[in-house]
């Protein structure tokens, strides 16, 4: 969980550097610094790691003033240092970036994973024999505003975001977990025998070892791969046939990838997304790249007791990016407030989101 | 320092950097203060309906930052000494940022910023000791690495991101 929590701060850390050299390397132009502006007014976050980087200007100036570094013992280092390393640290120290060196951490990263998988296989028979999951189906859920992680008998992990059941049901050939409502991030022990099936509405998936995020939104299930590869099918495929062939009706979904399916209907491919927009619910916060308004106050209504409530739908089809708290409504009501053509009215028992007069058109009042 | 290479936004942010300072410095002793401080300098900024209208948007953070941490510090004085609360001997004692540093364990600080530096590429630290010790503009530094202006950027990115992290990383 605090990993997922540096990965976002680190990336907005990252964000905030750039800014600030890019600051120190003359004026910016015009458009650079509406970007900049925009920027902050994204995320209190943004602003708290500017200031921060800001802040370490002073510290390097003292850091540096020492007398064990020169100038030539310094330059005779870096020239002798043909590997441009500067991509490799950043991405590096990103997966784990507390302990030890950094460079050769990929490496480790993956020999761990590959011990992992094959670790997971070989537990599988022993794990089986507890008799009390086999078919009797059980029932997770979290109340308005709560999350939850449970521990499930063959080793996979459950986190359950706000307002969410799934019921899970385990048999000899898989493991059936029905996504009743609400969102849930799945991580898949590895069993080759028992395929590891998510049931959302009339939409499938199915997996063998991976982690993955399913959520139920009013109209459509969202199903997005953080680890590994997964098949998502609609009803009128087989689930046995569904993990091994590629049939029309089933889509391959790879790390990285999501599929938006409305209506039952899937989409011709999945799109890529940024993963951290995605599992920022695991840290309580709201990530939003250029998302629909109304998409983005709907996930804020999951925690909170005085919902968004926007009627008119142009407005909810406005593009917005930020990173907030997901209980921090009222810093995203004064985001939404610093729009333009946006006005915000806070009532006893909800927030309502409308046009401003001057940004109105076509409504005719 | 070559006082020439110095941006105007330098200046005004080595004018305002001891106050900065303490706001850090706070937020690592109360923490939850500090989070309130971050929201309203954050809240300031979302006021600003018209950004076209500030030429300098660093800079008005700078400013929105220190005013808020000279309304805090302000408030604490008044707190703490509500019996002796003359306003011109506390706005002396502010105008005054030698105390910040005496505040902050600057020791300490340095001590864990040189592990951290340490921990960086070669051409990294030098960037780095080209820039913020002898206060070298990135072509210069460029100059010395035999490497384009761009890429002494992208150096000093990797530099402060990486500081930035290790130096917050208990949370």
């Amino acid at each position: 969980m605090t990993k997922m929590d540096r990965q976002i701060r680190a990336s907005i850390g990252q964000q905030a550097a750039e800014w600030f050299v890019t600051h120190r390397a003359g004026p910016l132009s015009d458009s650079e610094r509406a970007a900049f502006f925009a920027w902050l007014k994204a995320s209190p976050i943004h602003v708290e790691e500017y200031l921060g980087v800001a802040a370490l200007e002073r510290g390097l100036a003292a850091a540096t003033d020492d007398p064990a570094m020169s100038l030539d013992a310094l330059l005779k280092l870096a020239r002798q240092d043909q590997s441009d390393r500067v991509v490799d640290l950043t991405t590096a120290t990103e997966v784990e970036p507390r302990r030890g060196r950094s460079s050769n951490r990929r490496v480790a990263w993956s020999v761990a994973a590959l011990i992992v998988l094959i670790v997971g296989a070989l537990w599988m028979p022993s794990r089986m024999r507890d008799g009390q999951w086999w078919g009797l189906p059980k029932t997770y859920h979290t109340a308005h505003g709560a999350q939850a992680v449970w521990h499930l008998p063959d080793g996979s992990v459950l986190h359950l975001n706000t307002d969410t059941a799934v019921t899970v049901r385990y048999s000899s050939t898989e493991r059936l977990v029905a996504l009743d409502r609400g969102e849930a991030m799945f991580e898949v022990a590895h069993d080759s025998r028992r395929a590891f099936r998510v049931l959302a509405g009339p939409t499938n998936a199915v997996a063998l070892g991976t982690q993955f995020d399913a959520y139920r939104r009013s109209d459509s299930t969202q199903i997005t791969v953080i680890v590994g590869q997964i098949a998502v099918f609609d009803g009128s495929v087989a689930p046995a046939n569904a993990a091994t062939a590629a049939s029309p009706g089933v889509l391959r979904v790879g790390a990285g990838q999501q599929v938006r399916v409305a209506a039952g209907v899937l989409p011709a491919a999945p799109t890529s997304i940024n993963l951290g927009e995605v599992m920022a619910w695991l840290q309580r916060k709201i990530i939003f790249e250029q998302r629909p308004l109304g998409e983005v106050a709907d996930d804020f209504n999951r925690y909170n007791k005085i919902p968004f409530s926007i009627d008119d739908a142009a407005l909810r089809e406005l593009r917005i990016s930020g990173v907030f708290d997901a209980e921090d409504t009222a810093s995203f009501a004064l985001y939404l407030e610093s729009l333009e053509g946006v006005r915000v009215a806070r009532l006893a028992t909800r927030i309502q989101v409308s046009r401003s007069r001057a940004g109105a058109h076509g409504s005719g009042g | 320092m070559p006082d020439p290479k110095r941006t105007l936004i330098e200046r005004l942010f080595a004018q305002h950097q001891a106050a900065l300072y303490a706001f850090f410095y706070r937020r690592i002793r109360t923490k939850h203060d500090a989070v309130d401080l971050v929201q309203e300098v954050y809240v300031r900024m979302l006021r600003v309906k018209d950004s076209d209208a500030i030429r300098n948007p660093e800079g008005y953070l700078y400013t929105v930052a220190n005013n808020l941490v000279y309304e805090h510090a302000v408030l604490d004085k008044r707190q703490a000494a509500v019996a002796d609360s003359d306003e011109l001997s506390i706005q002396g004692e502010l105008a005054r940022p030698a105390g910040f540093e005496e505040m902050f364990d600057t020791h300490i600080h340095v001590k864990r910023l040189r592990e951290v530096l340490n921990q960086l590429p070669p051409k990294c630290r030098a960037s780095v000791y080209m820039k913020y010790h002898l206060g070298l503009s990135y072509e210069q530094i460029a100059l010395h690495l035999d490497v384009s202006p761009h890429m002494v950027q992208k150096y000093l990115v990797l530099a402060l991101a990486h500081c930035r992290r290790r130096m917050t990383g208990g949370r």
